[in-house]
């Protein structure tokens, strides 16, 4: 078998490596969370609380924010696809999703990076 | 049967629940992501700043959903990645039980987080 590298494919592809990277987010996420139980001064003195600051970690949460909103507007093309005969736009629709994701993402990494 | 259709958790209705999960995950993201990161106080995010929104039962419920929702959309998305890769029936078995109980585990540190936050002095 062998893979045909039209739009459809990369989408299908991107969704699930997008999604893999966010359950890998939220399985840290959840780690890092669960220390609040432990009070005020454990958690802000948790090694991972405290390298939330760091710029390695803005970096990342770019790619977070970009792995969230490719996702979750692909997500929305696949359901206007399944569910509302967006079957015969779904290219229009693929390209919708990723040019309002790459607007939301701008407007979502200024204040990301301003905190640097 | 085939090998690869020996295991095979109901699949339509996860294929079904898989969308609306997800659609329901866009609006709970958005406004967790609006309200815990970007209108965040002066200082950034700090532990009085998710220790005020806990404060309000109905905000736990929120987020003892949002954890319910994210652990089945992202584990059931991860099984049905491994039921394209994997035929065997036997590797199917042990891939279904470890997301089973790294859900549990991922429930478990979440809801022993959000239930008695700030109940104790």
């Amino acid at each position: 078998m062998r893979y045909r590298w039209d739009l459809g494919f990369v989408a299908w592809l991107l969704m699930r490596i997008s999604g893999v990277l966010i359950v890998v987010f939220l399985l840290m996420h959840l780690f890092v969370l669960s220390h609040l139980g432990l009070g005020k001064e454990a958690f802000e003195g948790f090694l991972f609380v405290r390298l939330a600051d760091q710029p390695l970690n803005k970096l990342l949460e770019l790619g977070l924010i970009g792995c969230l909103l490719f996702h979750g507007l692909n997500g929305i093309r696949i359901c206007l696809v399944d569910f509302a005969g967006g079957v015969f736009v779904q290219k229009k629709l693929f390209w919708a999703a990723v040019g309002i994701g790459a607007a939301i993402f701008v407007a979502a990494a200024i204040p990301v990076l301003s905190h640097l | 049967m085939r090998a690869d259709q020996g295991i095979q958790s109901g699949g339509a209705i996860h294929w079904l629940l898989q969308r609306v999960t997800g659609i329901c995950l866009v609006v709970l993201i958005a406004v967790h992501t609006l309200i815990a990161h970007y209108t965040v106080p002066q200082g950034g995010l700090s532990y009085e700043w998710v220790a005020s929104r806990m404060a309000y039962p109905l905000w736990k419920l929120f987020y003892l959903f949002f954890l319910l929702l994210c652990i089945y959309h992202g584990l059931n998305g991860i099984w049905m990645i491994a039921q394209d890769y994997v035929h065997r029936g036997g590797w199917r078995v042990a891939i279904l039980g470890a997301l089973l109980m790294l859900g549990l585990l991922m429930g478990s540190l979440g809801g022993l987080t959000i239930i008695p936050f700030g109940t104790k002095a």
